[in-house]
């Protein structure tokens, strides 16, 4: 049902901000040798960027940003739409929007706010902003979509700490004249709940002190309630299930031939699993890039970050992307965007803190 | 399908087994550092090679290749 | 252009109701007479630990699909309006898709927004229906303040209730939802805030035995500085108002209700004063209920609507502000 099309909407830029600390999988000391060689072939990981204690998603956020509006000549009251997809929000309340629209000194006309999904985040917070930008008179938008995970991920839960690395990226969308026509799908289902979730520290579960306490869960799995669990097996099956369905679905309904579109950039879930979802849809290895070997898992920020790392040809030409986000929920979006050639694609570093002051 | 055709392709799927080493009594849990790595290699094999999904519950009754053989032409049926 | 209505509108409160004379008994230094004089209000609902924001909107959402003539397989967007999320992950939402049996192809997100939550999500709701994207929304709101509020802030417990609701948004031949303005100022984020909350100051051991013998304020402390939000909303508001009959071309003079956010007793009285709102077209329902966070507007419709006040042909003013600050606002048609 939630499959719709809009044209003359323009990606200008892409930006992505990861923290300078790298961490390798093979100085992980709970792995053996042989297991790290296994993960970083089946996973793909090899190493991840890792938030230095106190860097938030809004620092990270607010950062991306700020490096493409150094480049781009948008005038900072010209936003009139800010959207921060997230699941690591810096407090519970106020939200990330009001919070990156000051930082970013934009104007206080500004719509903001936040969309709290994972790995479906970016291609769901595309889908909002292009229903936004075409029908509330908003001409230009941020989408900022990241998460800090490593804060979640416990160092003695092997199935989770290797996996997941942090990033927040800003993508600036503008309406345009250009006759580019992007879709979406966009699918749920909460019976997965447990499939990825963080039992402690919401409002379901609250914190107690015995949920800080970290507990065997099974072989080399070790981590408390307020910790990310992960069941590799559930999430596998739903992935290369429903996913790869869904794609199929959606070319189906859009008419589109594979040797139509570029290059099809998927969430950064796991290599094995990105991969059976690849044959499955029956994508070139060539059109299908990866950036999960030097920054693993980075929940909503994979598809942008990947674009930025790996496909820097789309600066020189126009592209026809196959977008498909999906996990944490679950939840699972495609999208398929046409696009002018995007002006910008950074990368850049952070270390340094931004405390909200009062 | 022959159980010999899914020995052929575990074999080639997994690097550290050597061509001729697994039959069908082969335990999976006996290989050498035998982990849940593995076992999610299982599942996206049976899925891309026969169309076929194994889940968690599934895998805790497969410690062969023959129960293995036995959980994909179960399902296949 | 697509227009939109709002078709339904069903709100739910938690059981327990705290009377002045009860808060009195907490607050020794107050006699009932005096918390009504100092607040204008009543009456406070408050939730238990283990009934949730989702809970219920959980509850408002399948009284919607009793009541009215809305069916589950026909949803085709969920919006979900809290501050107080079930998990850090997974989103909320997608808990809800499940729990209420609706279908997998639809979209489902979270929005974590307070006071200006109910009309942010009006905005973008409507937003997904005009731009084609979707036929109808389902935006459920649920809010529990009570749970961050800790039992001696006199000015929390007192002025805020737990609640949640539902509001039903799909196409229209004419009339319904105009056109909306939006507006933030994160210079305002310390103003109200939750210390000891989520991923800038994490949750920690020494936190929950600093606050044990008050249960440990697990998900922070709220911090309201009441006098910064008035005269944020004494200077904001009434330029929201202005901006509002703007874009949708109105007279002031033209608008039959006025429906604000009810912030707090005092601040309702300020921007009626300040406007010059008359007493007939300022609807107050705070003395019965206290803030509701989110769920203050469509209570408040809802209760106008009960009393028949509404006819066909009215305009109401909806506006939302506060917590961010976050502000936006539009006018519905009947």
């Amino acid at each position: 049902m939630a499959f719709f099309s809009v044209e003359g909407l323009n990606i200008k830029g892409i930006s992505t901000a990861v923290p300078t600390q790298s961490k390798s999988v093979l100085d992980y000391d709970l792995m053996s040798d042989s297991e790290k060689k296994m993960f970083v072939k089946t996973v793909g990981v090899e190493n991840r960027r890792v938030a230095e204690e106190g860097v938030t998603s809004l620092d990270l956020g607010v950062h991306a940003a700020n490096q493409l509006f150094q480049k781009i000549g948008w005038e900072k009251e010209s936003v009139d739409l800010l959207v921060f997809v997230t699941q690591s929000r810096d407090f519970y309340l106020p939200s990330m929007g009001p919070l990156a629209q000051h930082k970013l000194g934009l104007s206080t006309t500004c719509m903001a706010f936040d969309i709290g999904l994972g790995c479906s985040g970016y291609v769901y917070g595309l889908s909002i902003v292009a229903s936004m930008l075409k029908s509330s008179n908003f001409k230009r938008a941020i989408l900022l979509a990241g998460d800090v995970s490593t804060i979640s991920s416990c160092y003695s839960d092997r199935s989770t700490y290797p996996l997941f690395g942090d990033a927040v990226t800003a993508t600036f969308v503008e309406n345009s004249n250009a006759n580019n026509k992007w879709s979406f799908e966009l699918y749920s289902d909460g019976s997965g709940e447990e499939a990825i979730k963080i039992p402690y520290g919401g409002l379901r579960n609250l914190p107690t002190v015995d949920s800080f306490e970290e507990k065997e869960r099974g072989p080399g799995i070790k981590r408390s309630d307020l910790h990310l669990a992960l069941n590799g097996i559930d999430i596998f099956n739903f992935s290369v299930s429903k996913v790869p369905k869904s794609i199929n679905d959606f070319l189906l309904k859009l008419g589109m031939q594979r040797d139509e579109i570029d290059y099809f950039v998927m969430h950064q879930a796991n290599k094995l699993m990105n991969e059976t979802i690849r044959k499955k849809v029956s994508f070139e290895i060539e059109k299908t890039p990866y950036s999960l070997k030097d920054f693993g898992n980075t929940s909503s920020a994979s598809i942008p970050l990947t674009i930025v790392t790996e496909l820097e040809v789309l600066k020189s030409k126009k592209s026809t992307l196959l977008l498909s986000g999906f996990g944490v929920g679950l939840s699972w979006a495609n999208a398929l965007v046409e696009n002018d050639l995007i002006e910008y694609l950074l990368l850049s570093f952070v270390t340094e803190k931004n405390e909200i002051k009062g | 399908m022959e159980i010999n055709e899914l020995i052929d392709k575990l074999e080639a799927e997994y690097d550290e087994l050597e061509v001729g080493s697994l039959n069908s009594n082969s335990s999976f849990n006996e290989i050498e550092n035998w982990g849940s790595m593995h076992s999610l290699i299982l599942i996206a094999l049976a899925d891309t090679e026969y169309d076929v999904v194994i889940s968690g519950n599934d895998l805790k009754g497969i410690d062969t290749v023959q129960d293995l053989f036995n959980v994909i032409m179960k399902k296949k049926s | 252009m697509i227009n939109v209505k709002m078709n339904h509108i069903v709100y739910h409160l938690p059981d327990k109701c705290i009377t002045n004379v009860e808060l009195a008994k907490q607050f020794s230094d107050y006699t009932p007479d005096q918390i009504f004089k100092r607040t204008g209000i009543k009456k406070r609902f408050h939730t238990t630990r283990d009934v949730i924001g989702s809970d219920l909107a959980f509850v408002a959402a399948e009284k919607l699909f009793s009541d009215a003539d809305f069916e589950k397989d026909k949803v085709e967007f969920l919006i979900f309006v809290t501050e107080g999320l079930d998990c850090v992950a997974p989103a909320s939402a997608i808990i809800l898709q499940d729990r209420l049996g609706l279908p997998n192809n639809i979209g489902a997100i979270d929005v974590p927004l307070g006071c200006s939550g109910f009309t942010h999500a009006l905005g973008l709701g409507s937003t997904l229906i005009r731009s084609g994207q979707v036929k109808n929304v389902l935006i459920l709101f649920g809010d529990t303040p009570s749970l961050v509020s800790h039992p001696e802030d006199f000015h929390l417990v007192s002025l805020f209730s737990d609640a949640g609701a539902a509001v039903w948004l799909e196409e229209a031949e004419r009339g319904g939802i105009g056109n909306f303005v939006y507006g933030t100022d994160g210079s305002g984020a310390k103003s109200l805030s939750v210390d000891g909350s989520l991923f800038r100051q994490p949750m920690d051991v020494n936190w929950l035995n600093k606050y044990k013998d008050v249960g440990g304020m697990p998900t922070g402390r709220m911090q309201m500085n009441g006098l910064d939000i008035l005269s944020f909303s004494l200077q904001k508001v009434p330029k929201l108002v202005g901006d509002i009959l703007a874009k949708n071309e109105t007279d002031f003079e033209e608008i039959d209700f006025f429906v604000f956010h009810q912030a707090s007793n005092i601040i309702l009285k300020s921007l009626q004063r300040k406007m010059r709102i008359p007493d007939e077209k300022m609807v107050y329902c705070i003395a019965d209920y206290g803030n509701t966070v989110s769920i203050s507007i469509p209570l408040a419709l809802k209760e106008l609507g009960k009393g028949s006040k509404i006819f066909p042909g009215a305009k109401v003013l909806i506006a939302g502000f506060g917590i961010g600050f976050s502000w936006s606002g539009t006018i519905l048609q009947y």
